[in-house]
């Protein structure tokens, strides 16, 4: 259990979210999309041949709602995701992880300290639940979110 | 001549009720205004007799509070007609600044030379200082709750809103959690 901020080139990122997946698939996992749709984002788990039953998927890219089973808010909505993320960790039995794909696209619509306070709302909830959080960011990007937010993972990858 | 002159003179000059009517004049407070707040008003009725001569004339009633040394604090006059007897019902406000106490209205009939006068004693408390207090509280308190009634629909809608929004999503995801988990 516990929190891993993973900082990656943007090119491997899909290729670590979904080795991540294929390690966790017995898990319930709550999938935060920010920088692509739920749609998107199921083609590519398709194409990797994952399997997206187990996924509860925070659609923060699409406005339109394609599937009943998938959330959708706009990404300044951040207080209302943080609620979503809360309630799906309380509602889901058995083991579960969460999933952010990717950070620092929260950057582009939010104050960087309202993305900070959501992170460390988000990792300090799943913490006391002892609920896995995956934070995924791209090289490059949000460096002043970055140094941050490192303090609220429990581990840092691909940190320079 | 001259004598008759100014004999004539003083007849005109002296008012002709005062020269010839005499009067007595009883002062009653009524029982329950005989405690007043300071800047209230003292209510009283005075009787008034006609002694004299069985004629309507005007007389001029003059009302003073007096303090305890009898200096006038307040005054006030009127003029009315009386035949044989009249009956008046006057008030007089106390000034704001009166020092709590025991006072006496004094109800005087006739001109300095030639007065009747009749009084009657009554208590100054403080206690209309608190009530006036009291009736800007209690106004302010109302107008509080009409600024509440008014407005506390429109501050408490926002936050509403907000929980209905949660319970909906709380439900949606209760839904979405138990269909999937069903499968």
């Amino acid at each position: 259990m516990g929190s891993t901020l993973i900082i990656t080139s943007v090119e491997a990122l899909q290729k670590e979210i979904n080795q991540l997946l294929s390690n966790r698939k017995e898990e319930w996992g709550i999938y935060l999309s920010l920088n692509k749709s739920q749609k998107s984002a199921a083609e590519a788990f398709s194409k990797a041949g994952i399997g997206t039953d187990r996924l509860f998927f925070i659609d923060c890219v699409a406005t339109q709602q394609a599937r009943r089973d998938v959330l959708h808010f706009k990404p300044t909505e951040l207080e209302q995701v943080e609620y979503a993320v809360k309630m799906y960790i309380d509602e889901i039995p058995g083991r579960k992880f969460v999933l952010v794909d990717a950070l620092s696209t929260l950057l582009i619509y939010n104050d960087v300290n309202k993305v900070a306070k959501f992170v460390k709302e988000v990792t300090e909830f799943a913490d006391g639940k002892d609920v896995s959080v995956f934070a995924f960011t791209p090289k490059t990007q949000g460096e002043e979110l970055l140094q941050k937010i490192y303090n609220f993972f429990d581990e840092v990858k691909g940190k320079k | 001549m001259s004598k008759l002159l100014i004999a004539f003179l003083i007849a005109l000059l002296l008012p002709p009720a005062m020269a010839a009517d005499s009067f007595t004049v009883n002062v009653d407070i009524a029982e329950g205004y005989r405690q007043v707040g300071v800047g209230e008003t003292v209510w009283s009725t005075a009787t008034i007799f006609n002694l004299g001569e069985e004629k309507r004339i005007d007389i001029t009633v003059r009302y003073d509070v007096l303090d305890s040394q009898k200096n006038s604090i307040s005054t006030k006059t009127k003029t009315i007609a009386i035949e044989t007897q009249v009956s008046t019902s006057e008030g007089i406000k106390l000034p704001d600044n009166i020092v709590p106490g025991k006072y006496t209205l004094k109800v005087t009939v006739g001109s300095e030379g030639k007065a009747y006068a009749g009084e009657h004693s009554f208590q100054v408390v403080a206690k209309s200082g608190n009530a006036q207090a009291e009736g800007v509280l209690q106004m302010l308190g109302y107008a509080g709750i009409a600024i509440i009634l008014v407005a506390g629909p429109f501050l408490l809608m926002p936050r509403f809103q907000k929980y209905n929004e949660r319970r909906s999503l709380r439900n949606k995801i209760r839904k979405i959690v138990r269909g999937r988990i069903k499968r």
